[in-house]
Protein backbone atom coordinates (compact mmCIF):
# COMPACT_ATOMS: atom_id res chain seq x y z
CA UNK A 1 0.00 0.00 0.00
CA UNK A 2 1.37 3.22 -1.27
CA UNK A 3 1.71 6.12 0.84
CA UNK A 4 -0.54 9.08 -0.71
CA UNK A 5 -0.76 13.11 -0.30
CA UNK A 6 -4.55 13.30 0.24
CA UNK A 7 -6.31 15.91 1.67
CA UNK A 8 -6.24 14.68 5.31
CA UNK A 9 -2.38 15.41 5.02
CA UNK A 10 -2.91 19.15 3.88
CA UNK A 11 -5.21 19.25 6.69
CA UNK A 12 -2.79 18.31 8.83
CA UNK A 13 0.01 20.63 7.44
CA UNK A 14 -2.48 23.22 7.77
CA UNK A 15 -3.21 22.68 11.53
CA UNK A 16 0.81 21.98 12.26
CA UNK A 17 1.27 25.76 10.47
CA UNK A 18 -1.35 27.37 12.33
CA UNK A 19 -0.13 25.82 15.70
CA UNK A 20 3.17 27.24 14.87
CA UNK A 21 1.85 30.65 13.63
CA UNK A 22 -0.35 30.51 17.52
CA UNK A 23 3.05 29.87 19.32
CA UNK A 24 4.84 32.92 17.47
CA UNK A 25 1.50 34.99 17.78
CA UNK A 26 1.32 33.72 21.91
CA UNK A 27 5.17 34.02 22.71
CA UNK A 28 6.56 36.99 21.02
CA UNK A 29 3.61 38.91 19.11
CA UNK A 30 1.53 39.56 22.41
CA UNK A 31 4.53 40.06 24.65
CA UNK A 32 4.08 39.82 28.77
CA UNK A 33 0.56 38.99 29.70
CA UNK A 34 -0.88 42.24 31.46
CA UNK A 35 -2.78 41.44 35.12
CA UNK A 36 -1.52 37.58 35.70
CA UNK A 37 1.02 37.10 38.62
CA UNK A 38 2.58 35.02 36.17
CA UNK A 39 2.78 36.93 32.57
CA UNK A 40 4.87 34.42 31.23
CA UNK A 41 3.52 30.81 32.03
CA UNK A 42 -0.12 32.71 31.01
CA UNK A 43 1.26 32.13 27.46
CA UNK A 44 0.36 28.24 28.21
CA UNK A 45 -2.92 29.48 27.73
CA UNK A 46 -3.05 29.27 24.10
CA UNK A 47 -2.76 26.02 23.94
CA UNK A 48 -3.86 25.03 27.11
CA UNK A 49 -7.31 25.87 26.35
CA UNK A 50 -7.35 24.12 22.87
CA UNK A 51 -6.11 21.17 23.78
CA UNK A 52 -9.10 21.08 26.74
CA UNK A 53 -11.34 22.12 24.20
CA UNK A 54 -10.28 19.23 21.99
CA UNK A 55 -10.20 16.70 24.56
CA UNK A 56 -14.04 17.11 25.16
CA UNK A 57 -14.59 17.04 21.39
CA UNK A 58 -12.87 13.81 21.07
CA UNK A 59 -14.80 12.45 24.40
CA UNK A 60 -17.85 13.54 22.78
CA UNK A 61 -17.03 11.92 19.76
CA UNK A 62 -16.82 8.92 21.71
CA UNK A 63 -20.11 9.30 23.30
CA UNK A 64 -21.83 9.93 19.50
CA UNK A 65 -19.80 6.91 18.23
CA UNK A 66 -21.08 4.94 21.18
CA UNK A 67 -24.41 5.33 21.18
CA UNK A 68 -24.72 5.32 17.43
CA UNK A 69 -22.91 1.36 18.24
CA UNK A 70 -25.37 1.01 20.46
CA UNK A 71 -28.15 2.07 17.98
CA UNK A 72 -27.18 0.34 15.28
CA UNK A 73 -24.15 -1.91 16.03
CA UNK A 74 -22.33 0.49 13.49
CA UNK A 75 -18.62 -0.87 13.34
CA UNK A 76 -17.56 2.38 12.12
CA UNK A 77 -18.86 3.98 14.86
CA UNK A 78 -17.13 2.11 17.16
CA UNK A 79 -13.65 2.66 15.49
CA UNK A 80 -14.27 6.70 15.80
CA UNK A 81 -15.29 5.91 19.54
CA UNK A 82 -12.13 3.75 19.98
CA UNK A 83 -9.78 6.00 18.24
CA UNK A 84 -11.18 9.19 19.89
CA UNK A 85 -10.99 8.26 22.91
CA UNK A 86 -7.08 8.02 22.63
CA UNK A 87 -7.12 10.80 21.35
CA UNK A 88 -8.85 12.15 23.72
CA UNK A 89 -6.33 10.69 26.53
CA UNK A 90 -3.26 12.32 24.89
CA UNK A 91 -5.29 15.52 24.50
CA UNK A 92 -6.21 15.44 27.99
CA UNK A 93 -3.00 14.59 28.89
CA UNK A 94 -1.42 17.94 27.55
CA UNK A 95 -4.41 20.05 28.84
CA UNK A 96 -4.02 19.30 32.33
CA UNK A 97 -0.04 19.27 32.00
CA UNK A 98 0.38 22.63 30.75
CA UNK A 99 -2.60 23.61 33.01
CA UNK A 100 -0.35 22.37 36.15
CA UNK A 101 2.16 24.03 35.07
CA UNK A 102 0.30 27.30 34.52
CA UNK A 103 -1.61 26.69 38.15
CA UNK A 104 1.65 26.00 39.66
CA UNK A 105 3.06 29.75 38.38
CA UNK A 106 -0.20 31.84 38.80
CA UNK A 107 -1.86 30.20 41.79
CA UNK A 108 1.01 29.05 43.37
CA UNK A 109 0.06 26.02 46.33
CA UNK A 110 0.01 22.47 46.58
CA UNK A 111 -1.54 20.87 43.44
CA UNK A 112 -2.24 18.08 45.00
CA UNK A 113 -5.02 19.70 47.29
CA UNK A 114 -5.49 22.02 44.52
CA UNK A 115 -6.56 18.92 42.08
CA UNK A 116 -8.92 17.30 45.22
CA UNK A 117 -10.30 20.78 46.09
CA UNK A 118 -11.15 22.43 43.06
CA UNK A 119 -14.58 21.05 41.20
CA UNK A 120 -12.82 21.87 38.01
CA UNK A 121 -9.87 20.38 38.20
CA UNK A 122 -11.06 17.06 39.64
CA UNK A 123 -13.81 16.83 37.31
CA UNK A 124 -11.18 16.74 33.96
CA UNK A 125 -9.29 14.74 35.88
CA UNK A 126 -11.99 12.24 36.52
CA UNK A 127 -13.16 12.35 33.28
CA UNK A 128 -9.52 11.91 31.88
CA UNK A 129 -8.92 8.91 34.06
CA UNK A 130 -12.04 7.55 32.90
CA UNK A 131 -11.36 7.39 29.60
CA UNK A 132 -8.20 5.16 30.35
CA UNK A 133 -10.45 3.07 31.85
CA UNK A 134 -12.22 2.74 28.30
CA UNK A 135 -8.99 2.59 26.53
CA UNK A 136 -7.38 0.20 28.92
CA UNK A 137 -10.76 -2.09 28.59
CA UNK A 138 -10.58 -1.64 24.58
CA UNK A 139 -7.54 -3.82 24.93
CA UNK A 140 -8.72 -7.04 24.51
CA UNK A 141 -9.95 -8.92 21.53
CA UNK A 142 -13.14 -7.28 20.34
CA UNK A 143 -15.59 -9.42 20.96
CA UNK A 144 -18.98 -8.13 20.69
CA UNK A 145 -19.68 -7.96 24.59
CA UNK A 146 -16.64 -5.98 24.92
CA UNK A 147 -17.69 -3.73 22.35
CA UNK A 148 -21.22 -3.58 23.95
CA UNK A 149 -19.54 -2.75 27.41
CA UNK A 150 -17.10 -0.41 26.02
CA UNK A 151 -19.86 1.87 24.26
CA UNK A 152 -21.75 1.50 27.76
CA UNK A 153 -18.65 3.19 29.76
CA UNK A 154 -17.99 5.28 26.77
CA UNK A 155 -21.40 7.11 27.33
CA UNK A 156 -20.48 8.33 30.77
CA UNK A 157 -18.86 11.16 28.80
CA UNK A 158 -22.45 12.26 28.74
CA UNK A 159 -22.56 12.86 32.17
CA UNK A 160 -18.93 13.72 32.36
CA UNK A 161 -18.06 16.15 29.71
CA UNK A 162 -20.73 18.70 30.70
CA UNK A 163 -19.91 18.26 34.44
CA UNK A 164 -16.85 19.28 33.64
CA UNK A 165 -17.16 21.92 31.34
CA UNK A 166 -20.07 23.61 33.56
CA UNK A 167 -18.14 22.90 37.01
CA UNK A 168 -16.22 26.29 36.98
CA UNK A 169 -20.02 28.04 36.23
CA UNK A 170 -21.72 26.62 39.00
CA UNK A 171 -19.00 24.53 41.54
CA UNK A 172 -16.67 25.68 43.18
CA UNK A 173 -13.57 26.70 41.36
CA UNK A 174 -10.84 29.47 40.98
CA UNK A 175 -11.11 28.12 37.32
CA UNK A 176 -11.95 30.85 35.10
CA UNK A 177 -14.80 30.79 32.60
CA UNK A 178 -13.65 30.96 28.98
CA UNK A 179 -16.47 31.05 27.07
CA UNK A 180 -19.12 33.03 28.73
CA UNK A 181 -20.83 36.52 28.87
CA UNK A 182 -18.73 39.27 30.42
CA UNK A 183 -20.65 38.92 33.93
CA UNK A 184 -19.01 35.39 34.18
CA UNK A 185 -15.97 36.66 33.94
CA UNK A 186 -14.68 35.44 30.87
CA UNK A 187 -11.75 35.54 28.53
CA UNK A 188 -10.42 39.48 27.93
CA UNK A 189 -11.21 40.56 23.95
CA UNK A 190 -7.02 41.10 23.39
CA UNK A 191 -6.51 36.92 24.01
CA UNK A 192 -9.41 36.01 21.74
CA UNK A 193 -7.53 36.08 18.42
CA UNK A 194 -4.53 33.62 19.59
CA UNK A 195 -7.22 31.62 21.53
CA UNK A 196 -9.39 30.83 18.08
CA UNK A 197 -6.47 30.30 16.09
CA UNK A 198 -4.95 27.61 18.15
CA UNK A 199 -8.45 26.14 18.81
CA UNK A 200 -8.78 25.65 15.00
CA UNK A 201 -5.34 23.81 14.65
CA UNK A 202 -5.87 22.01 17.17
CA UNK A 203 -9.20 20.61 15.47
CA UNK A 204 -7.33 20.26 12.22
CA UNK A 205 -4.58 18.34 14.23
CA UNK A 206 -7.47 16.05 15.78
CA UNK A 207 -8.94 15.26 12.15
CA UNK A 208 -5.86 14.46 10.77
CA UNK A 209 -4.40 12.21 13.42
CA UNK A 210 -8.04 10.81 13.77
CA UNK A 211 -7.87 10.06 10.13
CA UNK A 212 -4.38 8.35 10.73
CA UNK A 213 -5.17 6.56 13.66
CA UNK A 214 -8.85 5.08 12.24
CA UNK A 215 -6.62 3.73 9.02
CA UNK A 216 -4.29 1.73 11.29
CA UNK A 217 -7.32 0.29 13.24
CA UNK A 218 -8.84 -0.67 9.84
CA UNK A 219 -5.19 -2.09 8.79
CA UNK A 220 -4.92 -3.54 11.79
CA UNK A 221 -8.19 -5.28 10.86
CA UNK A 222 -7.19 -6.31 7.50
CA UNK A 223 -4.23 -8.02 8.99
CA UNK A 224 -6.46 -9.92 11.78
CA UNK A 225 -8.87 -11.40 9.27
CA UNK A 226 -5.83 -12.26 6.94
CA UNK A 227 -4.28 -14.19 9.45
CA UNK A 228 -7.28 -15.97 10.54
CA UNK A 229 -8.36 -16.31 7.33
CA UNK A 230 -5.15 -18.57 6.73
CA UNK A 231 -5.51 -20.89 9.83
CA UNK B 1 -1.73 24.56 77.52
CA UNK B 2 0.28 23.73 75.53
CA UNK B 3 -1.50 25.36 72.49
CA UNK B 4 -2.42 28.04 74.75
CA UNK B 5 1.30 28.75 75.72
CA UNK B 6 2.30 28.37 71.06
CA UNK B 7 -0.83 30.99 70.88
CA UNK B 8 0.80 33.48 73.54
CA UNK B 9 4.23 33.37 71.85
CA UNK B 10 3.09 33.83 68.11
CA UNK B 11 0.71 37.06 69.53
CA UNK B 12 4.02 37.98 71.19
CA UNK B 13 5.96 37.91 68.06
CA UNK B 14 3.69 39.11 65.54
CA UNK B 15 4.35 43.01 65.69
CA UNK B 16 7.84 41.72 64.98
CA UNK B 17 7.25 39.44 61.97
CA UNK B 18 7.08 42.70 59.37
CA UNK B 19 9.79 44.99 60.77
CA UNK B 20 12.27 44.46 57.93
CA UNK B 21 9.22 45.09 55.25
CA UNK B 22 9.31 49.25 55.55
CA UNK B 23 13.06 49.18 56.64
CA UNK B 24 14.01 52.98 56.95
CA UNK B 25 16.96 52.87 59.13
CA UNK B 26 20.38 53.63 57.65
CA UNK B 27 21.72 50.28 57.77
CA UNK B 28 19.42 49.16 55.40
CA UNK B 29 20.67 50.92 52.63
CA UNK B 30 23.48 50.73 50.25
CA UNK B 31 24.32 54.60 49.75
CA UNK B 32 24.32 57.89 51.71
CA UNK B 33 24.71 61.31 50.16
CA UNK B 34 24.12 64.71 51.72
CA UNK B 35 23.38 67.88 50.39
CA UNK B 36 24.22 71.24 51.79
CA UNK B 37 21.43 73.64 52.73
CA UNK B 38 21.97 77.01 53.68
CA UNK B 39 22.85 76.19 57.93
CA UNK B 40 22.42 72.31 57.71
CA UNK B 41 23.28 69.19 55.90
CA UNK B 42 20.43 67.16 54.44
CA UNK B 43 21.91 63.85 54.70
CA UNK B 44 19.79 61.13 51.52
CA UNK B 45 19.83 57.54 52.23
CA UNK B 46 19.05 55.16 49.28
CA UNK B 47 19.85 52.18 47.72
CA UNK B 48 21.75 52.48 43.92
CA UNK B 49 19.92 49.49 43.16
CA UNK B 50 16.03 49.51 42.08
CA UNK B 51 14.96 46.32 41.78
CA UNK B 52 11.60 46.14 39.14
CA UNK B 53 8.79 44.70 41.30
CA UNK B 54 10.08 46.18 44.07
CA UNK B 55 9.05 49.39 46.55
CA UNK B 56 12.34 51.26 46.01
CA UNK B 57 12.74 53.76 49.28
CA UNK B 58 14.77 57.45 49.22
CA UNK B 59 14.74 58.51 53.14
CA UNK B 60 16.03 61.97 54.00
CA UNK B 61 17.53 63.19 57.51
CA UNK B 62 18.33 66.36 58.49
CA UNK B 63 19.24 67.25 61.94
CA UNK B 64 16.93 70.56 62.80
CA UNK B 65 16.07 72.95 60.20
CA UNK B 66 15.02 76.66 60.65
CA UNK B 67 13.38 76.52 57.60
CA UNK B 68 10.63 74.84 55.57
CA UNK B 69 12.11 73.29 52.08
CA UNK B 70 10.40 71.52 49.21
CA UNK B 71 12.60 68.52 47.90
CA UNK B 72 11.68 67.67 44.32
CA UNK B 73 13.36 63.59 43.18
CA UNK B 74 12.70 62.98 39.67
CA UNK B 75 14.44 60.50 37.66
CA UNK B 76 15.45 61.54 34.22
CA UNK B 77 12.42 60.07 32.66
CA UNK B 78 9.99 62.70 34.14
CA UNK B 79 8.93 60.08 37.30
CA UNK B 80 8.86 62.12 40.28
CA UNK B 81 7.73 62.88 43.52
CA UNK B 82 8.39 65.58 46.15
CA UNK B 83 7.86 66.44 49.63
CA UNK B 84 8.54 68.76 52.27
CA UNK B 85 10.98 69.33 55.15
CA UNK B 86 9.14 70.79 57.66
CA UNK B 87 11.05 73.25 60.05
CA UNK B 88 11.42 71.19 63.28
CA UNK B 89 13.22 71.25 66.43
CA UNK B 90 15.83 67.92 65.86
CA UNK B 91 16.36 65.05 63.61
CA UNK B 92 13.44 64.99 61.30
CA UNK B 93 13.25 62.37 58.96
CA UNK B 94 11.15 62.05 56.23
CA UNK B 95 10.82 59.26 53.01
CA UNK B 96 9.54 58.91 49.44
CA UNK B 97 8.56 55.50 47.70
CA UNK B 98 8.23 54.66 44.27
CA UNK B 99 6.46 51.52 43.15
CA UNK B 100 8.08 48.80 41.55
CA UNK B 101 6.33 49.34 38.76
CA UNK B 102 7.71 52.03 38.32
CA UNK B 103 10.02 50.63 35.48
CA UNK B 104 9.80 48.15 33.49
CA UNK B 105 12.85 47.55 31.67
CA UNK B 106 16.85 47.63 32.70
CA UNK B 107 18.88 50.69 33.09
CA UNK B 108 22.17 51.31 34.22
CA UNK B 109 23.73 54.60 35.61
CA UNK B 110 20.24 56.41 35.68
CA UNK B 111 19.98 59.71 37.13
CA UNK B 112 17.69 60.65 40.02
CA UNK B 113 17.83 64.46 40.33
CA UNK B 114 17.37 66.10 43.62
CA UNK B 115 16.14 69.59 43.90
CA UNK B 116 15.91 71.54 47.23
CA UNK B 117 13.66 74.96 47.47
CA UNK B 118 12.72 77.02 50.03
CA UNK B 119 8.75 76.52 50.80
CA UNK B 120 8.61 80.22 51.05
CA UNK B 121 10.12 82.38 47.56
CA UNK B 122 10.77 79.07 45.83
CA UNK B 123 14.66 79.93 45.98
CA UNK B 124 16.17 76.64 44.68
CA UNK B 125 18.75 76.04 47.62
CA UNK B 126 20.78 72.99 46.30
CA UNK B 127 21.03 70.36 42.85
CA UNK B 128 22.33 66.94 43.65
CA UNK B 129 22.64 64.14 41.48
CA UNK B 130 22.09 60.42 41.97
CA UNK B 131 23.19 57.49 39.63
CA UNK B 132 21.08 54.41 40.28
CA UNK B 133 20.87 50.90 38.60
CA UNK B 134 17.58 49.84 37.59
CA UNK B 135 17.64 45.75 37.37
CA UNK B 136 15.07 43.38 35.95
CA UNK B 137 14.99 40.32 37.96
CA UNK B 138 15.03 36.69 36.19
CA UNK B 139 11.36 35.76 35.42
CA UNK B 140 10.45 32.79 37.88
CA UNK B 141 7.66 31.83 36.03
CA UNK B 142 9.57 30.91 32.77
CA UNK B 143 10.44 27.51 34.26
CA UNK B 144 6.57 26.64 34.27
CA UNK B 145 6.26 28.17 30.92
CA UNK B 146 9.04 25.85 29.18
CA UNK B 147 8.03 23.20 31.81
CA UNK B 148 4.20 23.43 30.47
CA UNK B 149 5.05 23.86 26.45
CA UNK B 150 7.79 20.72 27.31
CA UNK B 151 5.35 18.13 28.24
CA UNK B 152 3.40 19.53 25.75
CA UNK B 153 5.67 19.00 22.68
CA UNK B 154 7.29 16.02 24.19
CA UNK B 155 3.58 14.54 24.48
CA UNK B 156 1.65 15.11 20.91
CA UNK B 157 5.07 14.40 19.35
CA UNK B 158 5.18 11.33 20.97
CA UNK B 159 2.16 10.31 19.91
CA UNK B 160 2.57 11.38 16.30
CA UNK B 161 5.79 9.21 16.67
CA UNK B 162 4.11 5.98 18.07
CA UNK B 163 1.33 6.47 14.82
CA UNK B 164 3.87 6.68 12.30
CA UNK B 165 6.30 4.07 13.32
CA UNK B 166 2.83 1.87 13.82
CA UNK B 167 1.48 2.87 10.40
CA UNK B 168 4.63 1.82 8.91
CA UNK B 169 4.46 -1.41 10.72
CA UNK B 170 1.31 -1.96 9.34
CA UNK B 171 1.96 -0.85 6.07
CA UNK B 172 4.67 -3.49 5.51
CA UNK B 173 2.71 -6.60 6.74
CA UNK B 174 -0.53 -5.72 4.21
CA UNK B 175 2.18 -5.43 1.41
CA UNK B 176 3.63 -8.72 2.90
CA UNK B 177 0.02 -10.41 3.02
CA UNK B 178 -0.94 -8.85 -0.46
CA UNK B 179 2.63 -10.47 -1.82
Amino acid sequence: MKYKWELRETVGLFGFLLVLVTLYFGLIYMGPAKFFTAPNAQKLFYFHVPSGLVTYLAFLMVVGGSALYLYNQSHYADRVAKCSAELGIVFGFMSLASGTFWMKAEWGGDIVSRFLTDMRLATTLAMWILYIAYFVYRRQPETSIVKNNAAVLGMSGLIMVPLSYLSSRFLRSHHPVIVGTAEQDSLDPSLRIGLYMGILAFILLYSFLLNIRMQIEVMDKVIFSRKMGNL
Amino acid sequence: MRIGLILVILLFLAPFSSAGQYCHEDNCFTNRGYINLNEEILYVYYNSLFTIGENWFIVFYVTGTDNDYDVDISFEDGNSKSLTLSEGSSNYTDSVSFSGSTFTSEKFDFNLYLTVTQSQGGEIVANSTFMIDINKPSDDDMFYLWGGMTVFWVAIGAYVLYLSSRFRELNEKVEGIEK
